[in-house]
């Protein structure tokens, strides 16, 4: 009594591919892995590259803001004033013209009209320099 | 048959060793793993992993109209390390020493220098100095070898001394030390930071082995009611007054009439928070608040206004200012001397004289117990609510503690001490319709895109007097300031100035002195509408003759009060001074 032994060599083929297919997937999930480990690193450098650069630019404004400050320090522009020697001067108290305007004139020196100011008590004033004022009265 | 028993003897002994070999690695591998791993694993975790503290920068204080006054700055601190600087690099150093702005012959020194010349040891690192960043990156851009920075940041004041005192300093330690600094370091310092991550053999930042951050929170930014042009303005003029009379100390405050926000608060002598180190410690002292004094004449204003206010006198009230001696309580009570025999005169001219003896004897219509309320009232004997601490309460004895003469001292302002701040909230009183106000000085406290956190408003006033004598005596101070007042020189083209002089003499080894004194001026303009009130103490002013508070302390109350008037663009409320009005 013998029976059919054909059905080992098929088995073995299936075998043979089902570990190839193994070992295919197994090199790829490999090589996937680590390429996504690579991707993982390459961005979290790129993030810390970026963190650096922010911190440099805040640091940058910091530095900035404190310079403005610091030339914007009425004792600074004195300073200069008096370096470059400008002749700057303060308007004295008499060099004022004020000019009391009602508020219909008022409401035409905006674009916006919305953005008038709507105080009753707080009348619009401006100031001019008498040099400025000498031409305007010459026109007169 | 002997050969077999010999090979299985060796082979015996090969599967023992074998097995003795193994067990010893599996033993090892097991201490390793077991009994050991823990340790060794928290071991490695350790040595990889780093948990990096993040710094949080500290809020800024910006003054009413966001003028950045204390602010973080970074820096970098640079140096040399001779050991790894190469000899290759020599012809960089002069570039190197231009950038830093250093002698080429202190960098070349630093450099090539590399063992101490005690002892013999090697020179790790050598300071060069302190840098800014884009300095730092020029240096860096020469590579020479062994030169490097520390990047970190450093408490910065760009405006230098400008309200020193009030702002206060962060110390070499990192501490809050003193003003706005200490007061609001809660808010200022912020929340520092920290991440977990892994860091390789050099111990740089593995950064895709983060595993947890907590990122810093900035500090607030600090917001007070000082306006930085004003402090500017003030502090030009007691460096002024500082040049002129050589005193022991100045103090200067300026207020908005109505809130009591404080727009400047300058002391002589300051000092640079940014080189905080350099000067005397009595310089750090807001002595606006620290010291007082016995105000001498400003403190009329008390009980004149207080007689008024108990309508026992009006202005147009003859008082007798001849008499030394008068009878109080049932005895004689000898009153102080006036520069100059007044006579009977009004209560107008009692006020715009300063008459010592008028004031004491309008003391004595009120008596006693009424004085020593007002006073209270006026905010003399406790502290003034300054927001920054630091304050003292001065002197006003319970009247149980009254001698025979303080009945006629206390309303010339002796017998009494207070501070500049006290005498200039007393004048405040009156220039804000008999209401006292107290001193508003932080206004906010707002996160990094300018939203608010905090916002503090001024604390409820104290009535103190009603408006209408608030009113009186603003025009009886305004006399004061005319030309047959102590003050005329305080007064300003087209616009009344209500105000006080005050002369009071020092008390050296307990007893007055006859030369050093204080003097000062308190007032407000304009008097019929006051927009600000202005103090200014001269502690001890040295000129040819007597440093009166009307020769001393008045002409500084017109510049600044001159410098105001512009900066605000403030008006006189006189339809007269209108030049044009449009339809």
């Amino acid at each position: 009594m013998t029976h059919p032994t054909h059905r080992p060599a098929s088995n073995l083929h299936l075998i043979v591919a089902l570990v190839f297919a193994l070992i295919v997937v197994c090199v790829l999930g490999g090589l996937g892995l680590v390429g996504l480990r690579q991707q993982i690193a390459s961005a979290a450098s790129n993030t810390q590259r970026v963190e650096r650069e922010i911190t440099q630019v805040e640091r940058r404004l910091n530095y900035l803001d404190t310079k403005i400050a610091e030339v914007n320090n009425p004792s600074f522009l004195h300073r200069r004033a008096h370096e470059l020697g400008l002749g700057l001067q303060p308007a004295q108290t008499g060099q004022f013209v004020r000019l009391t305007v009602s508020g219909e004139a008022r409401d035409v020196m905006f674009a916006r009209r919305s953005e008038r100011p709507v105080r009753e008590r707080d009348p619009f004033v401006q100031t001019f320099d008498l040099a400025v004022m000498e031409p305007l009265r010459r026109l007169e | 048959m002997k050969a077999a028993v010999f090979q299985s003897w060796r082979l015996i002994l090969i599967g023992f060793a074998g097995c003795a070999a193994f067990g010893a690695i599996f033993w090892q591998l097991g201490q390793l793993h077991l009994v050991r791993g823990p340790a060794l694993a928290a071991s490695a975790e350790d040595a990889r992993r780093s948990l990096v503290p993040l710094e949080a920068r500290r809020g800024d204080i910006r003054d009413s109209r966001g003028v950045l006054l204390a602010g973080t700055r970074p820096h970098v601190v640079v140096g040399i390390d001779p050991a790894f600087f190469r000899d290759d690099d020599l012809p960089k150093l002069p570039e190197l020493a231009r950038i830093l702005g250093l002698d080429t012959n202190e960098v070349k020194r630093a450099a090539t220098t590399r063992y101490r010349s005690e002892g013999g040891r090697p020179i790790r690192w050598v300071r060069l100095g302190q840098v800014d960043d884009a300095t730092y990156d020029a240096a860096l851009a020469l590579r020479v070898r062994g030169f490097y920075g520390t990047r970190g940041f450093e408490r910065h004041y760009p405006a230098e001394s400008l309200a020193a005192q009030i702002l206060g300093f962060i110390n070499r330690e990192g501490v809050a030390v003193m003003g706005v600094e200490q007061q609001m370091d809660f808010y200022l310092r912020g929340q520092p930071g920290w991440r977990i991550s892994e860091s390789d053999g050099r111990r740089r930042e593995l950064a895709a082995f983060r595993v947890r951050e907590a990122p810093p929170v900035e500090g607030f930014n600090v917001v007070l009611t000082i306006d930085s042009v004003v402090q500017s303005m003030v502090e030009a003029e007691i460096r002024a007054l500082a040049e002129t009379f050589s005193p022991d100390g100045i103090s200067i405050i300026v207020t908005e009439a109505r809130s009591g926000a404080v727009l400047a608060m300058a002391n002589y002598p300051t000092f640079d928070p940014n080189r905080f180190w350099e000067f005397p410690l009595e310089n750090q002292r807001n002595r606006a608040v620290t010291d007082s004094l016995e105000p001498g004449s400003t403190f009329k204003i008390v009980p004149v206004a207080a007689a008024l206010e108990e309508r026992l006198i009006s202005p147009e009230t003859l008082i007798h200012c001849s008499l030394p001696v008068v009878q109080y309580a049932g005895r004689s009570v000898r009153l102080p001397s006036d520069v100059r025999e007044l006579g009977e005169i009004p209560l107008t001219t009692v006020v715009a004289r300063s008459s010592n003896r008028g004031a004491a004897m309008i003391g004595m219509m009120l008596g006693s117990r009424r004085l020593h309320d007002y006073s209270a009232l006026f905010g003399f004997g406790s502290r003034t609510n300054w927001p920054l601490g630091g304050e003292i309460p001065g002197r006003l004895h319970p009247v149980e503690r009254w001698d025979g003469l303080t009945i006629s001292r206390l309303p010339a302002g002796y017998a009494v001490s207070a501070t500049p701040l006290q005498i200039h909230m007393a004048t405040a009183t009156l220039a804000n319709g008999g209401l006292r106000p107290q001193p508003y000085l932080l206004s906010r406290v707002v996160d990094r895109t300018g939203a608010n956190i905090m916002h503090f408003e001024p604390r409820a006033p104290v009535r103190v007097v009603s408006e209408e004598t608030a009113r009186t005596m603003a025009d009886l101070l305004a006399k004061v300031v005319s030309p047959e007042g102590t003050a005329r020189r305080a007064a300003l083209p087209g616009m009344r100035v209500a105000g006080k002089t005050g002369t009071s003499r020092k008390i050296i080894d307990g007893r007055y002195s006859r030369t050093d004194h204080f003097a000062s001026f308190t007032g407000f303009f304009p008097a019929e509408a006051p927009e600000f009130v202005i103090t200014v103490i001269v502690d001890n002013p040295r000129s040819s003759g007597v440093g009166f508070g009307g020769v001393v302390a008045a002409p500084a109350f017109r510049n600044i009060a001159e410098g105001l008037v512009r900066y605000f663009a403030i008006e006189a409320p006189r339809p007269e001074r209108e030049l044009a009005r449009f339809p």
